[in-house]
């Protein structure tokens, strides 16, 4: 069955294939991007009209640390952020508790993927891009992006 | 003989909010090898539905009877909804060596694409050259189902076709021992129905919003069926907080004769340090508030607060997450709607509604767990409704109790949560206390 519908989908799917699922035209944002950063922050949004000047936020999340990343953890972080596999379509009704920011920037063009803590694996992006900004995505329970960033 | 592929009706609405439909009659047409067949869907749930299909060959008219079981999901942002058919039973007489392979039925749809007639095939492997398109498919009207019709269908000795021709009386008004007449019913009761629901919060308000409209229909035609008046009290939008919650359920009035319908739609969560097996209900709109006891509520306080009032019959539901927070609590300082309504039995839901007294809790998910939602709605909340209009259908031939509704909500969202992609079991738990008078 699980053939049928790849086949089915495949149809379905020909004048989107330019297009991600999540990220939309704007991967090349990832894709290009000529910094990219992971931060460990806090788990509670601030609203920005409460946030301190003098500390750094990443979204709306104070930062607690920056990680530095080698250049092939980089790179094979694009590729994580990127594949759909680490997605989920249906939703968990749990409050997702932040964990980790992860940065893309690309010139003025930016993505940050907000990922949740463990206990409710979700991410939502903060972007440049009004048509991706604060989206929510729900995170397979077996991720490579929580497996890559429990590493750090 | 056989077809090499079948043509199916799927309703629209059986697509969009399959789970939603607890004894759903629906007709469909098809051709295979110059022969047309006609098939009449009666859909259960997920796991229970059959078609009984009529068609002529070589002059001799057959009726068989296929079982069916179905799987509804999303892929890469298309929504599809197969019913896989298995043992085919011919209720007309056979000829030797007569055989009849059974046909799946298959809906694919997204957002910008609406879905069409349905596609159909006797090949187990889905082969896509033996996939056809169905000629038509409808819902049928219990009004439209009189003996002529039931007959391609049925033999007038089988309990089904009872059960079809008693559906129709009620539909048409005609006398019967169990008529539908809601009068004299309830006498000095009510029907509250108490709903939080949180619609703004960015992850999951839209389905939130959609379980929102399922139970407000619902318990409206319910109310309207079983003659008891319906007082609703919502909580939803920037209105959703902890303390208008409790002001609420502080302010309800509840007569002792009175029927509580209480039911949370939102985020749940447990405490690590937890011990209640029910969940804390997340009382915030907004993602900028904290979480903490000021802004959840227990689930059980709400059991308790509501089980006080002194009504005859409490139910009290939650669609949420069971799962664990990461952290400590932190002390911080149509089926009813008219058309689909010509399903329900009115006998058993006075059964249900009328004649049953006592409490119980049932929340979507086991300690650890989460409760899963997409765009049609939370699965448990899905499930539950199915499972209370299949209780009150006429084709069920058990006494109605909310013990059985409460096990079907169970089965039913197990189900969902295992054929759901990427999705993780989801077992809903709960109490009844309840008696019949």
């Amino acid at each position: 069955m699980l053939l049928f519908f790849n086949i089915l989908f495949a149809l379905f799917m020909l004048s989107e294939q330019e297009k991600h699922p999540i990220f939309h035209k704007h991967q090349n944002i990832i894709n290009g991007a000529h910094e990219i950063s992971v931060f460990k922050i806090y788990s509670q949004p601030i609203a920005p009209a409460e946030q301190d000047k003098n500390k750094q936020y990443a979204g709306d999340f104070e930062v607690i640390s920056k990680i530095d990343l080698k250049q092939e953890q980089q790179n094979e972080l694009k590729k994580l952020v990127l594949d759909t596999k680490n997605y989920v379509e249906d939703k968990k009704s749990c409050p997702m508790q932040a964990g980790y920011a992860i940065k893309f920037q690309k010139k003025k063009h930016y993505i940050i993927l907000i990922v949740s803590e463990a206990s409710c694996k979700k991410s939502v992006i903060i972007s440049s891009e009004k048509d991706i900004n604060r989206h929510y995505h729900d995170l397979a329970e077996t991720n490579d992006i929580h497996t890559f960033l429990s590493k750090l | 003989m056989k077809k090499p592929f079948l043509q199916i009706l799927l309703l629209p609405f059986l697509l969009l909010c399959s789970t939603l439909k607890g004894q759903s009659l629906y007709e469909l047409t098809f051709e295979a090898e110059k022969v047309l067949y006609k098939g009449f869907l009666v859909y259960f749930n997920e796991e229970d539905a059959y078609m009984r299909v009529g068609y002529t060959y070589n002059g001799q008219y057959n009726v068989v009877d296929v079982k069916y079981k179905s799987v509804t999901g999303q892929e890469d942002g298309y929504n599809y909804f197969v019913m896989v058919g298995s043992n085919p039973r011919f209720i007309t007489n056979t000829a030797k060596g007569q055989k009849y392979n059974p046909d799946h039925i298959l809906w694919v749809w997204n957002d910008k694409e609406n879905v069409g007639l349905p596609y159909i095939t006797d090949d187990p492997n889905f082969d896509e050259t033996h996939l056809q398109r169905c000629k038509s498919y409808r819902e049928i009207k219990a009004t439209e189902l009189t003996d002529t019709y039931l007959r391609q269908f049925f033999r007038t000795d089988e309990p089904e076709f009872k059960a079809l021709q008693k559906m129709r009386n009620a539909a048409t008004g005609i006398a019967s021992t169990n008529n539908n007449n809601n009068s004299n019913t309830a006498t000095a009761a009510k029907l509250h129905l108490v709903l939080f629901i949180n619609t703004d919060i960015p992850d999951i308000g839209q389905s939130c919003a959609v379980d929102q409209r399922v139970m407000e229909t619902e318990f409206r035609e319910i109310s309207k069926a079983v003659g008891l008046p319906f007082q609703k009290y919502v909580l939803n939008g920037d209105k959703f907080t902890k303390a208008n919650a409790e002001k609420i359920l502080r302010d309800l009035e509840v007569g002792k004769n009175d029927v509580v319908l209480f039911y949370y739609s939102g985020h749940g969560f447990r405490w690590s340090n937890q011990t209640d097996r029910y969940p804390q209900l997340d009382m915030r709109y907004s993602e900028y508030t904290p979480l903490s006891d000021k802004t959840s509520l227990a689930l059980s306080d709400v059991y308790r607060i509501i089980s006080s009032k002194g009504g005859r019959l409490n139910i009290i539901l939650s669609d949420c997450c069971n799962s664990d927070i990461g952290r400590n609590q932190m002390t911080s300082t149509t089926f009813m709607a008219s058309r689909a309504f010509q399903g329900a039995e009115i006998e058993k839901l006075r059964t249900l509604f009328l004649k049953s007294s006592g409490s119980m809790i049932i929340t979507g998910s086991s300690p650890g767990e989460y409760s899963w939602c997409n765009v049609n709605g939370g699965f448990f909340t899905l499930s539950f409704i199915q499972s209370l209009k299949e209780e009150i259908g006429y084709m069920r031939n058990d006494a109605p109790s909310w013990e059985h509704i409460a096990q079907n909500t169970v089965k039913s969202t197990q189900y969902k949560a295992k054929n759901c992609n990427g999705c993780k079991p989801q077992n809903p738990i709960y109490n009844a206390r309840i008696t019949q008078n």
